[in-house]
């Protein structure tokens, strides 16, 4: 069975790689950024595609962007190489609402879940994560993780009632896991005005550079899924955020960039650098296996 | 005329005409300028105008003018496949010109012959080389076929037969007399050749020049010895043959961000480095030629330059240089030489030294300097002192110092060998003062002085060990270490500042960090660590990535090197059915089926898409991969969530179910519509109820089966179906009481205690707790309260997706059976006297200026509500007025679960006393 997809676009209006794409909440518009420093929104409608902003301001490849959740106001993040992080917020055209410099290329964002308000993370070179909050203003804190470098952020989801009712403010704790260098992925929280470690993934041999954390609903478990430059990736899953059970879930043929759960049925995507990308689904006895591939160009559709 | 130059260089600058070819004629003193479509000629000692500008239909791909006395007046232009004979009268004008015709594509090159007045040779992308007598012009006198097209094209310069043909890294000697075969085929690069040049002294010599950062020499009778080979730092532009001694000049291609637009002068017998720089010019030298000075035998030889700046300058070449290359290899320099550049040093260091980084000179600057820059004699002299040695001099490191953003260069000076940087990290500041021994960098190291530090006495000391240690490891192997040194020192400043400022942080960091500034080579780990991060980590930031959006869509993005045509990938389903034996996947080819014609017009229309060629943008898919999930949008629009006749319902969500063929999900339906079915209940007589709506809901099997179904689908993430069964059998009670709760006439006091919102009605504070009211015989209740929060976990699942969705009715709708209500702070009071609850403030638009907030949600989208708004003037709920008309068109009741009726009371408000007269 193939599917194809549902909207094929060239961007022509990038002059360099794209180095991330994302959907807003809607799923309307979409944003993509690229080395020639630029972030484009795009309407997406039908199959065909609209520019509806064009937005420089970077003096750097943009790594990462991030759409927020419609509550905080639709706005967009930003991360690029000229070591800044700039929020992005539409009123006709797009304005530079907040910024923050780190002391390197920063590599990551992310938006903590919007129940928590309206929080952004950022990941840098220099080893350090950014933590900014807005409420009534930004104000920013950032603190060291990773020795050699931090290459992604990824927020564990907001729960109400995770574990019943005596533990409700469990899940509402704000909880990050951020991946590195030093080839470990650290778990951290907000212990009054300090981020804590209260957790760490020690299973990859080269740089973690991609975490991505989803929560089975129902049971209730934290996965975090990893790729890292060592061509594996690792799910790990805990029931308290401290101590993590790491499994390989597969050894690829080359460097794994990205991961990413899907929102419901916890389904995995990873794509490796040789164009790689596949699908990946737990059975029922725990293993971990490909419920799909993208043919990667070779042949046409048939 | 001038018939002598003065030792000043001159500067012709030429605004406004944008040429990128030049060429000299015979006497020196006319130029020819072409830029892409126009051409007009200079008389560079007359004035810096163009005369007789001509426009031209191609691109002038080559010019040149006769290189010989009697011909002097011509010159050759070459453009698209033509071939363009002007004849200049009196240096007065064009006045006639003939075309030679025989090229069938463009010419990339033409070539006079150096002493035959009457030859000219004419390369083409047509692979063929033409070699023209300008007395017949018909048709070429010669043509030597190539399989590949020369790029250039050279007569040499002593002999009268040879000519050689530059084909991409490949080089082939010609005879004129022989024609069917060349000489000679030399591989001579591994990359494009960009310029040959034959010598003037020796008729089996030439050099080639590369993009392979080479320049070669040939000697072609002995083609096996392997020939100097100059290595350079970027690819070479040009290499001429100097027209005295044995010298050669070339023309780098500079680096980006790079200023060091020179000419460089090598001696050949002496190629470790330069023996000149030609510094001046303001951006990439173009183009040079040496001038011949025909009238004057007795004078100086002269180059003339022309660069992208646009300006022409004109070079003289003093005696002892154009003399040097010739005696340097035999013995050093004379007393007199010496005195000679001491002197000449003296007047010009401050301006050479200024000169290439200063863009904006002003003129009389320029015509003051003198026009050489000896300053590199000392260099070369030394560097003479220790023979072959492969080191660069001061001079040359300097030039290619490359150093980062912190560190600005506030003086370099390779004649007193010194080099003052001023280094800034975050806001700490210092000086660091080089000094050069003669023997650098051959094991000698620099000495350095720390000058204007913000730094403790301490940390002066480290870095006078950074710097210290970093330059004896590179001298230890005769490496230059100033640009070593100063990034090293950049990076040991970086990290100690983080060490300084995380000292307050946990004990396991102070460890860490101590490690790295205890450890002897912790500069060397650090400095991999900053390479690796400025250089790789930007390298290898991902091209292409999948991830999945909120809505469920899948998003596939790419910039792929290179592909035919565009390609938008298909995900091919084929594991998924031996993965797992769910539910889920055994329906897929049905689900699929239905689902097969959206895909298919989208495929067209993303067809239409493929028309366009762009071979190497980036590409982005997006894939509707809801088979792989079990919520369907269809089914969400359409399920039924009626609980007042939950049998109907069920058997209404069957029946919209066998709809999109699901057959699984119309026998559950059924199942669940017979469980509450009361005939079929009553017929089995297993329920000793008296309430005859429920009496099913107290068998034991009904309620164990809703609740395993429930779980089953949970279990397979179908949180569609566990919600709406948990919606439909677990209602909230709270419906019971809507109708009694109703308060009489509302009294429109403002409670200050409510933290969010307006309310103006009394008891809104009390309503929820009035609504605890609950009939306990409803259905599932005697679970534990576990089991609601799983099963809320389910509908706020579900509400999510709606959301994403965008149906914020179905949304709501499920909202109100959450046995949880989230929290009082989700709950959206109206406000419509204009004041903010957190300050009491005035509000304007809704919006607080001391709080900045908006404090107006919509209930349906949960966002902030600008523009129409809607609020029900009861319970105060409201939000965005088209989204509650939607919701008023089908419901009675709030969208929050509170239970008022809006409408009507609203209504009732708005109209107190007819209400009340009505009641009465």
């Amino acid at each position: 069975m193939k599917i194809v997809p549902m909207s094929g676009l060239i961007l022509n209006e990038h002059e360099g790689e794209v180095h991330d794409a994302e959907l807003d909440y809607y799923g309307q518009r979409l944003a993509t950024c690229s080395s020639d420093k630029t972030i484009k929104i795009y309407s997406i409608h039908n199959g065909n595609k609209t520019l509806l902003a064009d937005i420089k301001g970077h003096h750097g490849p943009v790594w990462q962007i991030c759409w927020s959740h419609p509550v905080s106001g639709h706005l967009l993040a930003s991360c690029s190489y000229d070591k800044r992080v700039v929020v992005w917020k539409e009123s006709n055209d797009w304005f530079n609402i907040f910024e923050f410099t780190h002391e390197s290329s920063v590599n990551a964002v992310a938006w903590a879940p919007h129940q928590h308000g309206t929080i952004l993370a950022s990941a840098s070179s220099d080893g350090s994560i950014g933590i900014h909050v807005f409420n009534k203003e930004w104000s920013s804190k950032s603190f060291s993780a990773h020795h050699n470098g931090c290459n992604t952020v990824a927020w564990a989801p907001y729960k109400e009632q995770l574990f019943g009712p005596d533990q409700t403010e469990f899940g509402k704790k704000l909880v990050l896991a951020s991946g590195g260098c030093d080839n470990l992925v650290k778990i951290w929280t907000a212990e009054g005005d300090q981020w804590v470690q209260i957790g760490e993934i020690n299973c990859h041999t080269d740089w973690v550079r991609d975490v991505a954390w989803t929560c089975t609903i129902g049971d209730n478990r934290q996965l975090i899924a990893s790729c890292s430059e060592d061509k594996t990736v690792v799910v790990s899953h805990s029931d308290d955020y401290s101590v993590w059970t790491s499994m390989r879930m597969h050894l690829f043929d080359s460097r794994v960039w990205t991961v990413s759960w899907s929102k419901i049925g916890n389904v995995l995507a990873v794509s490796a650098e040789t164009n790689k990308v596949s699908l990946w689904k737990e059975n029922k006895i725990g293993q971990w296996v490909t419920c799909s591939e993208i043919d990667d160009g070779k042949g046409g559709e048939d | 005329m001038a018939t002598r130059w003065s030792s000043d260089y001159n500067i012709i600058e030429i605004r406004d005409f944008d040429a990128n070819k030049m060429a000299v004629d015979y006497t020196g003193s006319i130029v020819l300028l072409a830029g892409l479509k126009q051409y007009g000629i200079v008389d560079i000692h007359k004035s810096p105008n163009i005369l007789y500008p001509r426009i031209c239909k191609y691109e002038i791909n080559g010019i040149e003018w006769n290189p010989t006395y009697h011909n002097q007046h011509i010159c050759a232009l070459a453009y698209n496949t033509q071939l363009l004979l002007l004849n200049l009268k009196n240096n007065v004008n064009f006045d006639s010109s003939t075309k030679l015709r025989c090229h069938t594509r463009a010419i990339l090159d033409i070539n006079w012959h150096s002493t035959d007045p009457n030859i000219l040779a004419s390369t083409s992308l047509d692979s063929f080389v033409h070699i023209w007598d300008i007395r017949a012009t018909a048709r070429p006198a010669l043509s030597l076929s190539t399989i590949l097209p020369a790029s250039r094209v050279r007569w040499n310069h002593l002999t009268k037969n040879l000519i050689a043909t530059a084909h991409c890294g490949d080089v082939k000697i010609w005879d004129q007399r022989k024609i069917s075969h060349p000489l000679h085929y030399i591989t001579a690069h591994q990359n494009n050749i960009r310029c040959l040049d034959w010598s003037y002294t020796n008729e089996n010599q030439f050099v080639t020049c590369s993009q392979d950062c080479t320049v070669k020499f040939f000697e072609i009778n002995n083609l096996k010895k392997t020939e100097n080979i100059l290595n350079t730092v970027t690819p070479v532009w040009r290499a001429k043959y100097t027209p005295f001694g044995d010298g050669i000049l070339i023309v780098l291609v500079p680096l980006e961000k790079r200023v060091d637009n020179n000419l460089l002068l090598w001696n050949l017998s002496a190629t470790n480095t330069p023996i000149h720089t030609f510094v001046g010019h303001s951006d990439t030298i173009l183009e040079f030629q040496w001038l011949k000075n025909n009238e004057d035998k007795t004078s100086e030889h002269e180059l003339i330059t022309w660069s992208k700046d646009q300006t022409m300058r004109l070079w003289h070449v003093v005696p002892f240089l154009q003399e040097m290359p010739m005696e340097f290899n035999e013995r050093p320099c004379t007393d007199d030489l010496d005195n000679y550049y001491i002197t000449q040093h003296s007047e010009i260091s401050n301006v050479a030294n200024d000169a290439p980084n200063d863009t904006d000179m002003s003129f009389e600057n320029e015509t003051q300097d003198c026009n050489l820059s000896i300053s590199s004699c000392n260099d070369s002299y030394n560097s003479e002192d220790s023979e072959e040695q492969p080191t660069l001099n001061l001079h040359q490191e300097f030039l290619s110092l490359n150093v980062g953003s912190e560190v600005f260069i506030e003086q370099k000076d390779p004649d007193r060998r010194i080099l003052i940087a001023l280094v800034k990290i975050n806001n700490n500041s210092l000086s660091v003062h080089m000094t050069f021994p003669l023997g650098y960098p051959e094991n000698v190291e620099p000495q350095f002085q720390i000058t204007k530090c913000t730094y403790d006495a301490g940390m002066k000391n480290k870095i006078h060990k950074v710097l210290y240690d970093a330059a004896v490891k590179q001298v230890s192997k005769n490496l230059t270490c100033v640009q070593y040194c100063l990034r090293e020192l950049v990076v040991s400043l970086r990290k100690t500042r983080i060490s300084f400022s995380e000292s307050q942080f946990t004990e396991d960091d102070k460890k860490t960090y101590s490690i790295y500034s205890q450890s002897p080579s912790h500069y060397e780990r650090t400095s991999t660590y900053m390479s690796c991060q400025d250089s790789f980590n930007m390298l290898q930031h991902k091209t292409m990535g999948l991830k999945f959006c909120n809505n469920g869509a899948l998003l596939w993005f790419n910039t792929p090197p290179r592909r035919k045509t565009d390609f938008f990938p298909s995900i091919s389903l084929q594991k998924i059915d031996n993965a797992n034996n769910t539910p889920l996947q055994k329906l897929q080819p049905n689900w699929f089926s239905n689902k097969h014609s959206p895909t298919d017009g989208s495929n067209q229309s993303f067809k239409s898409n493929r028309v366009d060629n762009h071979s190497d943008k980036p590409i982005i898919s997006i894939y509707d991969v809801s088979c792989l999930f079990p919520i369907n949008k269809d089914l969400a629009s359409k399920y039924e969530l009626d609980i007042t006749n939950v049998f109907s319902t069920c058997l209404k969500n069957a029946w919209i179910t066998n709809g999109i063929k699901r057959k699984d999900l119309v026998q559950t339906w059924t199942l669940a519509a017979y469980a509450c079915n009361i005939n079929c209940n009553v017929k089995k007589k297993v329920t000793s109820s008296i309430d005859k709506i429920n009496e099913w809901k107290n068998h034991p099997f009904t309620m164990h089966m809703i609740d395993s179904l429930i779980s089953h689908y949970a279990g397979h993430s179908d949180f569609q179906t566990a919600a709406l069964l948990c919606c439909v059998f677990d209602p909230n009670p709270v419906f019971k009481n809507i109708e009694q709760d109703r308060t009489p006439t509302p009294v429109h006091t403002r409670s200050n205690s409510l933290f969010e919102g307006f309310s103006f009605s009394r008891g809104q504070e009390d309503s929820n707790e009035c609504f605890e009211v609950c009939d306990q015989g409803l259905l599932l209740d005697n679970s534990s309260s576990k089991k609601d929060v799983y099963y809320d976990e389910y509908k706020k699942t579900y509400m999510d997706v709606l959301d994403n969705l965008g149906l914020l009715d179905q949304q709501a709708s499920v909202k109100k059976f959450l046995k949880h209500q989230t929290q009082k702070s989700s709950a959206f009071y109206f406000r419509f006297i204009v004041d903010c609850t957190k300050c009491n403030g005035s509000v304007k638009d809704g919006y607080c200026l001391q709080c900045l907030r908006f404090s107006l949600k919509c209930s349906l989208c949960n966002s902030t509500v600008r523009g129409a708004s809607h609020v029900c003037l009861k319970c105060g709920h409201g939000g965005h007025a088209n989204h509650l008309i939607e919701w008023f068109s089908k419901e009675t009741l709030c969208a929050v679960n509170c239970g008022c009726c809006c409408l009507f009371e609203t209504m009732s408000i708005l109209h107190i006393k007819r209400y009340d007269s009505k009641e009465d």
